[in-house]
Order: C-alpha cells, then sequence, then structure tokens
C-alpha cells in the first residue's frame, strides 16, 4: 500500500452489513452476515479469510450488486454495488470459473470485452494480450468446453482483466490451479497491486494470503473476528530469529553462550528449510525446459501490456 | 446508452450458443421429416389444389406448432440455465443491467426463430413448387396460389329475426312454456342461417354483397362456392349463377354443373359495381338430388385477386414470425421468476387458460345468461366470481386469437398488411412489451446467487 | 455379500424417488391433474349420453397426459443431472455397479409413477362421485378443496417443522385424497368403482414404460433431446396403428416400425368401461407383460449404454 493510496477514499466500505436468507415465510433461515465493518484502501491487496461458510462469498456477492443487504451499507467506489458504472471499474474472478463451454477461449473473451466501452480495436488488442498473458495462445481455437479446469480457471482471470479494472475481486484464485499456475498468478496480483491497483481476494490457502496480502479479514459465522494488516497479525511476540550462513561449531558454541548469558534462555536451533512451493517450482522448470505441454496450456507471458500502466513500486513492507 | 453495445453482445452470444448446441441441427431436420411426411399421410382431395393446401395448412401448421414448442421451451430455459450454471453471476459482474440481459435473450431467440423460420418457410415453399411442377394443368390461375380480397355476404339473420322464430315456435307450441329463449337462440340462430343458404329444387337462392373499395378497385371479381347436397353424395349438381345489382339482378348468368362438398372459383362475369352486387343461384326443377345447401361460413364469398403468393406467403410467415416472438416473451418472462420445468408448466398453463377463456368467453358472447358451470353453486357470489373472472380473461386473451392465418393462405385468401401491423401492434407493442416489463421487474427484483441450502 | 447389491439397489431407488418428488414440477404436475380431474365433471357442459363417461375419460387423459410429463422429465432428469453434476461419479466411486445404478434410477421412477397413479386413481373415484351427485351443491363446493387441503396441510407442517414442503405436500394431498374417497365411499351413488380401476393401472403401466425409455436415452443426451425423442415416440405410439399399422402387411418400413415403437393404445381402454363394462385383469396381466417386456428390452440397451458412458 502507498502513501498517497492511504489518504485517498477507501474503494469498499462496507459499515454495519447483515445479510439474512430467509425461508418462504419470511423467517430468518441463516444469518450469512452479521455486523460487518470493513474498508479496503487503494492499492491495497486485502485478504477475505475463513471456513467455509464463514461469509466470505456472501460479502462478495454483495459487492457485486448480486445480492442486496439485508441491514446496513456498502458502498464501491463510493457508489452503490447496484448502480451498474461501479462495475465498469471492477474485475471479478468467481470461485467456479463458469463459461460459456461452446465458445472457444478468444469468442469468450471477445464476449465479455464487447460489454465494456471498449472499440473493436482496443478489444481485439487486449483479447490478443490477454491469450498470451494467460499462456493459451495455442489452445485459443478451442472450444472452452474442452478445457481442463486450470485452463479454464486462466481464461476465468483473463476476462476479470479485460477492462483494466482498478478492483479486482478474486474468489479462490488459485483454486485448480497447479503451483506453477499459483506461483503466476500470485505474481500477477502482485505486479497488478504494485501499479495501483486494488485487489480483494477471498482464499483458503493461507499461504497463498500470506505470501501476497497487506491486509486480511478472518470471517467466522458471519462477523469479522480479525483485522488488520498481515504482517501485524502474523507477528509472534517475545519471540527473536536471527538467520545466517553456516559457521564453525564452535562459533555457534560461542553466539549461542552468549544468547543465554544475555538473555537467561537457551535458544532452538535448526537449519531452515526451502518451502516446498518453491523447491517444486525449481524442478518444474527445469523440466519445461525439455517438455512441452500436452493441453497446449505454456506457462504464459508477462504481464498484458494494457495492464502495465501505473508505476511499479515495491508494495508496503 | 450500454444498451446499443450490451444487447447485440448478449443476442449474438445466445444464438451463437443455439447453433454450437446443434439445436437448430435438430430442429431443420424435424422439419424436414414433417415435410415430407405430411403430404405422405394426409389425403386431400386428389387435385393440384388440394395438395397444395394440405402443403400449406397442415404441413405449415405443423411447423408452426413445432417452432412454437422451440420458441416457448428456449425461452424458459434461457435465465434459469444461465442461473443454475452461474454464468449469470459473471455476466452481471460486467457494466450490464438486467434489462439489457432481457432484451438481448429475446432478440436471441428472435433470431433463432427467424432462421429456423425461414429454413421452414423455405423448405415448404419448394413443397409448394414441386406440387406444382407435378401437376397438369390447363393454364389459368391456380386459385390457392394467390393473396385475394374477400366479401361475406351481408347478414340476413338478425337478432329480432331468431326471437320472431322463437316466438312463432312458443305460438305454434314447438316450445314449451318452461324452457327459456335463451336455450333455443344459438340452435334456432343456425337453423336460420343453414336455412339462408339453402335452394331447395325449383328455386332461386339470392345474396347481396357491399363491396368495400379495395375489392372494388382491384379489377375481375371471382366467386367462390362450397355447397353440400341434400341427397347426401357428391354427385356433380348443375345450376344457373346469376349476377347483377338490385335495380337489375340477372345481368350475366352463367350456368354449369359442380361437384358438392370442393370449393369452386368462378369468374364473375361483369365489372365490380359501385353499389351493392347481388348475386343469384337457381337450382333447376329438373335437377336430381335435392336441396344444394351452401355452408354457414364461407359457403359463398366474393373475391378478387390483390397480390400474388410469394407475398402473401410472406406476409403469413411474418404474422407467424410475430406469433412466435410473443411465445418468446411469456417463456422468458416465466424464465424470469421460476426454475426451466415450472416456468414451461406455467407458460403452458397460462395458454390453456387463454384458450379456456376463448372457450367460455364465446359462450357468454353468444348467451350472457349461459352458466359457465354445468350446475351453478347456490352461492351468487361464487356464480358472479367465475363468471367475471371468465369475462376478463376473454377480454384479455381475444386480441390474441385473430391472427390465424393459416386458413387465409391455404385457401387463397389475402393475408394483408393490416393484418401484419395489428399483429405488430398487438402481438409485440402490447402483449410482449407488457410481458417483457412485467419479466425485466421480476428479474431486476431476483436475488443471484442464493445459497443452495 | 450376496444382499449388497440388493441393499444398494433400496438404497439407490430410494434416493432417485426422494430426488424426483423433490423438484416442484413434479408436485406441480400431480396437483394439477388431481384438480383438473376432480373439477371437470362441474365444467363438462353437455355431458349427453351415459352419466359419468365424459368426466371419466378426462380423468384418465389427464392421468396419461401428466404422467407423461411426470415420467419423461422425472427420468430424464435423474440420471443426466446426476452425470452432469458430478453426483453420479461420487456414487460410482463406491462398490455400486453400473448395472445397479442404472436400474435403481428406472425403479426410483417406477416408485414415483405408482404413487402419482394412486393419487390419480383417487382423483377419478372423486370425478365420478361428483358426476354422479351434481345436484348435491354441498359436495360440489367441497370436494375440489380436497387436495387444496392437502396443500395447507403441507404449508402448516412446513411453517411447524421446517421440513421441506414439496416432499410433505406429495404425500398430504395423497393422504387426502385417500380420507375423502374413503369417507364418501360407501354414501354416494355407486361408491368406490372398482371397474375403473384397472383403466388406471394400464395407464400406470404405460408411464412405466415411457420411464424406461426415457431412462435409457438420459444414458447418452441431455435432458432437452431426451425429451424431445420421448414426445416424439409418445407421439409416433399414440398413432402407430394409423402411420404404421395399416402398412405391416406390405411393407417392411411398415412392419419394423410398427414393431419397435411401444403401442399405446394398448393402454387406453375407456371404451371397455362404456355403458357400465368392466376390463378384465387377465387383460390387464397381459398388457402388464407387454409393458415389463418392452421395459426390459429397453432398458437392456440402457445398461449397455450406460456401462460406456463416460461419468465425469
Amino acid at each position: 500500500m502507498t502513501e498517497s493510496a492511504s489518504t485517498t477514499r477507501p474503494v469498499v466500505v462496507a459499515h454495519d452489513l447483515h445479510k439474512t436468507f430467509k425461508d418462504f415465510w419470511r423467517r430468518p433461515k441463516v444469518h450469512a452476515l452479521k455486523g460487518v465493518d470493513l474498508e479496503v484502501q487503494p492499492g491495497e491487496i486485502f485478504g477475505l479469510l475463513g471456513p467455509n461458510g464463514a461469509g466470505k462469498s456472501t460479502l462478495i456477492k454483495l459487492l457485486l450488486g448480486l445480492l442486496r443487504p439485508s441491514s446496513g451499507d456498502i458502498r464501491i467506489f463510493d457508489q452503490s454495488p447496484s448502480d451498474v458504472r461501479s462495475k465498469e471499474r471492477i474485475g471479478y474472478l468467481p470461485e467456479e470459473t463458469t463459461l460459456y463451454r461452446y465458445l472457444t477461449a478468444r469468442e469468450t473473451l471477445s464476449f465479455y470485452a464487447r460489454l465494456f466501452d471498449l472499440d473493436a480495436a482496443a478489444r481485439r488488442e487486449r483479447v490478443d494480450q490477454l491469450i498470451e498473458m494467460i499462456g493459451l495462445a495455442r489452445a485459443e481455437t478451442r472450444v472452452v468446453g474442452e478445457y481442463s479446469k486450470g485452463m479454464g480457471r486462466r481464461i476465468g482471470l483473463a476476462q476479470a482483466l479485460l477492462n483494466d479494472p482498478e478492483l479486482l475481486i478474486l474468489d479462490e484464485p488459485t483454486s485448480g490451479l497447479d503451483p506453477a499456475g499459483r506461483r503466476q498468478i500470485k505474481d500477477l496480483i502482485q505486479a497488478l497491486a504494485r501499479r495501483g491497483r486494488t485487489v480483494v481476494l477471498s482464499s483458503h490457502l493461507l499461504a497463498d494470503v500470506e505470501d501476497i496480502c497487506d491486509r486480511i479479514a478472518i470471517l467466522f459465522s458471519g462477523r469479522v473476528y480479525a483485522l488488520g494488516r498481515t504482517r501485524d497479525l502474523l507477528e509472534a511476540e517475545h519471540r527473536t530469529r536471527i538467520t545466517f550462513p553456516e559457521v564453525t561449531e564452535e562459533a555457534m558454541r560461542t553466539v549461542l553462550a552468549a544468547i543465554q548469558t544475555a538473555s537467561g534462555v537457551e535458544p532452538d536451533v535448526d537449519r531452515p528449510t526451502v518451502p516446498l512451493e518453491h523447491f517444486f517450482l525449481d524442478v518444474i522448470e527445469s523440466a519445461q525446459q525439455s517438455e512441452r505441454d500436452p493441453t497446449g496450456a505454456t506457462s504464459g507471458g508477462e504481464l498484458a501490456p494494457f495492464l502495465d500502466r501505473g508505476s511499479d513500486h515495491d508494495p508496503d513492507p | 446508452m450500454t444498451l446499443t453495445r450490451n444487447v447485440p453482445a448478449i443476442a449474438g452470444l445466445f444464438f451463437r450458443h443455439c447453433l454450437r448446441t446443434r439445436l437448430v441441427l435438430a430442429v431443420t431436420i424435424l422439419i424436414a421429416c414433417i415435410v415430407l411426411a405430411v403430404p405422405a399421410y394426409v389425403d386431400g382431395d386428389g387435385t393440384t389444389d388440394g395438395r397444395i393446401r394440405i402443403v400449406l395448412f397442415y404441413t405449415l401448421g405443423l411447423v408452426s406448432i413445432v417452432l412454437s414448442v422451440v420458441s416457448l421451451w428456449s425461452a424458459c430455459a434461457a435465465i434459469p440455465i444461465e442461473l443454475e450454471s452461474r454464468r449469470l453471476h459473471l455476466v452481471l459482474s460486467k457494466p450490464v443491467r438486467r434489462l439489457e440481459i432481457w432484451v438481448g435473450t429475446w432478440f436471441g431467440l428472435l433470431a433463432l426463430n427467424a432462421l429456423l423460420l425461414a429454413v421452414a418457410a423455405g423448405v415448404i415453399y419448394l413443397q409448394v413448387q414441386r406440387v406444382l411442377a407435378g401437376a397438369t394443368r390447363d393454364g389459368g390461375e391456380t386459385p390457392v396460389l394467390v393473396g385475394r380480397r374477400l366479401a361475406r355476404p351481408i347478414e340476413t339473420v338478425t337478432a329480432e329475426l331468431v326471437q320472431a322464430e322463437i316466438d312463432a315456435r312458443r305460438r305454434s307450441g314447438h316450445i314449451t312454456a318452461n324452457v327459456e329463449d335463451r336455450d333455443f337462440f344459438p340452435a334456432i340462430e343456425y337453423e336460420l342461417n343453414v336455412r339462408a343458404g339453402t335452394v331447395q329444387t325449383g328455386q332461386t337462392g339470392r345474396w347481396e354483397f357491399m363491396l368495400p373499395n379495395r375489392l372494388k378497385n382491384n379489377g375481375a371479381l371471382q366467386l367462390r362456392f362450397k355447397f353440400a347436397s341434400s341427397g347426401m353424395n357428391d354427385a356433380p349438381r348443375t345450376g344457373t349463377w346469376t349476377f347483377g345489382t338490385r335495380s337489375e339482378p340477372a345481368l350475366h348468368h352463367l350456368s354449369g354443373t359442380w361437384t358438392p362438398f370442393q370449393y369452386h372459383d368462378l369468374a364473375v362475369p361483369m365489372e365490380p359495381p359501385d353499389a351493392l352486387i347481388v348475386v343469384q343461384f337457381e337450382n333447376p326443377l329438373l335437377g336430381e338430388g335435392g336441396a344444394v345447401i351452401f355452408e354457414v361460413e364461407d359457403g359463398i364469398v366474393l373475391l378478387n385477386h390483390e397480390s400474388g403468393f410469394l407475398t402473401n406467403y410472406f406476409r403469413a410467415v411474418l404474422v407467424i414470425f410475430l406469433e412466435l416472438a410473443f411465445l418468446a416473451a411469456l417463456g422468458l418472462s416465466a424464465g424470469s421468476l421460476f426454475s426451466q420445468p415450472v416456468a414451461v408448466f406455467v407458460s403452458y398453463t397460462l395458454l390453456m387458460m387463454a384458450g379456456l377463456a376463448q372457450y367460455l368467453g364465446i359462450a357468454l358472447v353468444e348467451d350472457p345468461n349461459l352458466p359457465i358451470l354445468y350446475d351453478p353453486l347456490p352461492v351468487p357470489l361464487i356464480n358472479a366470481f367465475v363468471e367475471q373472472v371468465a369475462r376478463i380473461s376473454h377480454a384479455v386473451t381475444e386480441p390474441i386469437t385473430q391472427f390465424n392465418v393459416l386458413s387465409r393462405l391455404s385457401q387463397g385468401i389475402l393475408v394483408p398488411w393490416s393484418l401484419v401491423r395489428n399483429a405488430l401492434f398487438v402481438l409485440i407493442g402490447g402483449y410482449s412489451v407488457t410481458l417483457g416489463i412485467f419479466g425485466v421487474l421480476v428479474f431486476h427484483r431476483r436475488e443471484i446467487g442464493l445459497p443452495r441450502i | 455379500m450376496h444382499r449388497l447389491p440388493v441393499r444398494q439397489l433400496i438404497a439407490l431407488s430410494g434416493i432417485a424417488c426422494l430426488e424426483v418428488i423433490r423438484q416442484p414440477i413434479t408436485l406441480l404436475l400431480m396437483v394439477t391433474c388431481t384438480v383438473l380431474t376432480i373439477l371437470n365433471p362441474m365444467l363438462v357442459i353437455y355431458p349427453f349420453g351415459e352419466v359419468g363417461k365424459l368426466p371419466r375419460d378426462s380423468a384418465l387423459a389427464f392421468q396419461l397426459g401428466f404422467g407423461l410429463l411426470v415420467a419423461a422429465y422425472g427420468a430424464c432428469t435423474t440420471l443426466s443431472r446426476e452425470v452432469e453434476s458430478g453426483t453420479a461419479s461420487a456414487v460410482l466411486s463406491k462398490p455400486v455397479s453400473r448395472e445397479n445404478f442404472f436400474f435403481s434410477k428406472f425403479l426410483g421412477m417406477v416408485a414415483v409413477i405408482v404413487i402419482y397413479s394412486l393419487c390419480s386413481i383417487l382423483a377419478t373415484q372423486l370425478n365420478q362421485m361428483i358426476s354422479h351427485e351434481l345436484r348435491d351443491h354441498a359436495l360440489l363446493a367441497l370436494l375440489p378443496l380436497t387436495p387444496v387441503a392437502g396443500l395447507l396441510a403441507a404449508a402448516v407442517i412446513n411453517y411447524t417443522t421446517r421440513r421441506p414442503f414439496v416432499t410433505v405436500a406429495f404425500a398430504s394431498v395423497l393422504v387426502c385424497l385417500a380420507l375423502t374417497t374413503g369417507a364418501l365411499a360407501y354414501g354416494m351413488h355407486g361408491g368406490f368403482q372398482w371397474r375403473i380401476v384397472p383403466a388406471n393401472v394400464l395407464i400406470t403401466f404405460a408411464l412405466i414404460v415411457l420411464a424406461a425409455i426415457a431412462i435409457t436415452l438420459s444414458t447418452r443426451l441431455r435432458t432437452a433431446p431426451t425429451i424431445m425423442i420421448c414426445s416424439a415416440v409418445l407421439v409416433l405410439g399414440l398413432v402407430s396403428d394409423f402411420l404404421f399399422g395399416r402398412f405391416t402387411d406390405e411393407n417392411w418400413w411398415g412392419t419394423i416400425p410398427y414393431m419397435l415403437l411401444p403401442n399405446w393404445q394398448h393402454f387406453w381402454v375407456t371404451d371397455g368401461l362404456t355403458g357400465g363394462g368392466s376390463v378384465p385383469w387377465t387383460y390387464v396381466l397381459n398388457a402388464g407383460g407387454y409393458a415389463v417386456l418392452y421395459a426390459a428390452g429397453v432398458l437392456a440397451i440402457g445398461t449397455l449404454c450406460f456401462r460406456w458412458t463416460d461419468v465425469q
């Protein structure tokens, strides 16, 4: 999150938001959201966490204007989500990629692109760039019904980016993707955030959220139980970790003794491990240099040029 | 502003989806089967005109029914399937209003109907040409393959006449005092009409026609008639037609022999007069077979050529297309509220209720006192309620039922542009737009993505 | 171990039956059929000839017409939906054979059709009571309320216990019809007319045959084409005597479709009931045999097709 972002108006504001699903007799059946308060600032990556049934999807559907709040207020770009103009600035990737199975990738993206105020040339250009970006250039003439789940997911992501959205709402963006695809999505999200776009994502994969989110909200049973900067929330109090290169046994003993003398407690010693994701990606990367993916999907390219606007700055540490 | 951008996109998507799911292919094959099968199974009267009538009435009729079913079912499925598959969530996350989705889908359905109807109409037209090519005609215009304007005789059986007849029968004791007039009215009216169309041996029947201006200006008139013989056999009958005006009723004569139970067309040997034209038929005293009975409905009419077949056919197909568009609006509105099977059920129920309302309504119009129920309940309020519902339903559904073009087309009667205009105004401007407003409102209010619990 | 497939069959059939019954369209069709059956003696304006004949014929026609929709739609959706939604793959990942799974769907549909037909049998009896007691205004006013009372009872149960409305309504309408018929059977003209029941049973056989065809088709086709083909089979089967029957002695192209298509006329015996007549149970058994053999043949093809169906 940038300094300038924090001084501007929030992209999303939810205030005392309630959503209750009712039965035929108008009696409450499920209280999906119970007084949710949150704000999402421009340029930040905001994570929605929670177990199944916590209310994440309901919150996203309220953001999109698909559902209406039972009480409370929700604003997006200072507009009601039911105001169709707000959708010009939003990109949405649903939890399940539901596409028209008889259309090809290009036709699918062209259709969604036509729903925005883009001229034909701009539409074509963006579709070309996105197909290249998601690595489906060699499979673009196949109908979507024949795609694997991961390929469908990539199309889903591409359609969410067609309008170069200021706010990207991603529901389980990495579900159904292989580790390489997940890494790519995470890199993409971070790249977009660095260029000033706001991202709201919901995920069960805590490692993903931890990797990329600036702030998170943890929902349970329709309430926000934790809200704040990811680092602040995860910081283990009263513990310190020192990492240094391989040293001799004697040097290690000296250091440990010094710590024990200074603090009065005996420190734990172990060797740091590489995360499995990193290890896996290294193996796949070397394999990809000799093999070609039989599905027609490739690892994709860089960020599509039309998305590459805005200053590339490091996210707030 | 987004309307012009989004509606074509959604319509195009719907149309392409239908093409790719092979719906169009399946329906085209079905239409081809009907076109081939119907003439093989429905017996005509053996004449070329009869065969053409079958193609135009039964084949086009059956194809219209198939297309109606396809149109209604596709419309009922359009929104529920999008909802169920959750594709609609994605579309609604774009700057698209629900109105645009509804209208776009409707236009997509119109395009689908237009394509299927064009294919069907083309195939049926070729079938007509095939029948025509195989026929051995001795020249002259085929009485079916034209569009002719029609005039019916001035009605002679009035309500007063019927009432007078009932009174006479009461006086003579044929109707007893415990039976009310209304129980006999329709039967007596029909009987008098049949009597008016009956020409006994040695007598002359007389009909007067008030020609509309269009009919007068179109040139040569034709007389079309169909009669039954009181001998109830199909032995040809001899007679003489006389044409003239009120002042000179016997200006021209035409004698001949004609077969009962078939339509016959005769060129009227006089220019259309400014005033009334009087047509008479003389059933000769020496003739065999007894009385000649002209049908009450369309037993004797005057026609003249106004349009060629192709343009008449085009207008008829246009009216059918407008009917399909109305069905699409009905199905789409039902689908905006219900799941697909329930929407189909509701649509068919509404159409059947419309039919029933017509049936009950016609009974009411003919006899305002006719009870709807076989035996009215002893609660006047319920009876009044049932009757009012029937009346309102009749009034609401009556305008839809006036666009039967098949019988016109198969008899070579003009399908006028005014009918197409009326269909456009009533079916699209009136009913489809009303249904559309209802459908869009319901769809707009509907929450999308409710949990499946 | 040998009892396992039977247990599976019962469990799977029960679920299949419940799934079809829980679809609102099934309830709608059943209630509409019942209401129309009970109401139509009052709406038939000129019942010439035998008292109650026209309403009885209409009642049987309603049972056939609405039943065909229940059978075709229920059967189409019970299998193809499960294959599409992935439920089938979850069940087939258990030690359940494809044959057992397929046959259980058919049995589930048979159960639905039997329940539907029970309602129709009771409604037909009420229809006859009304036809014979047209002057009894109290009866006229109350009888059409029977299915409505069933729906109201279901609404009350749904409100108080939160049980699914559609399932409860199916049961409560049936119970209300049974209670009303039972209560009136001995006080009415003619009482319970057992002679009509075989005609209802024969129509039930026809519905079972159509369900077998629909389930077999849905192993390969999606819902819409299955319903389209079922409708075609229905229409062709109704006019099979006219379309093909008259050519059976002359042409092979008349004989083959005549043999292959189900002849629905075997199950339509309203004329046999005219003038107080009855349908012999031996005929019902013969027609039942035809239905069983036809359904068995169709299901055998369906089993083979389903063996090679990709379940995703």
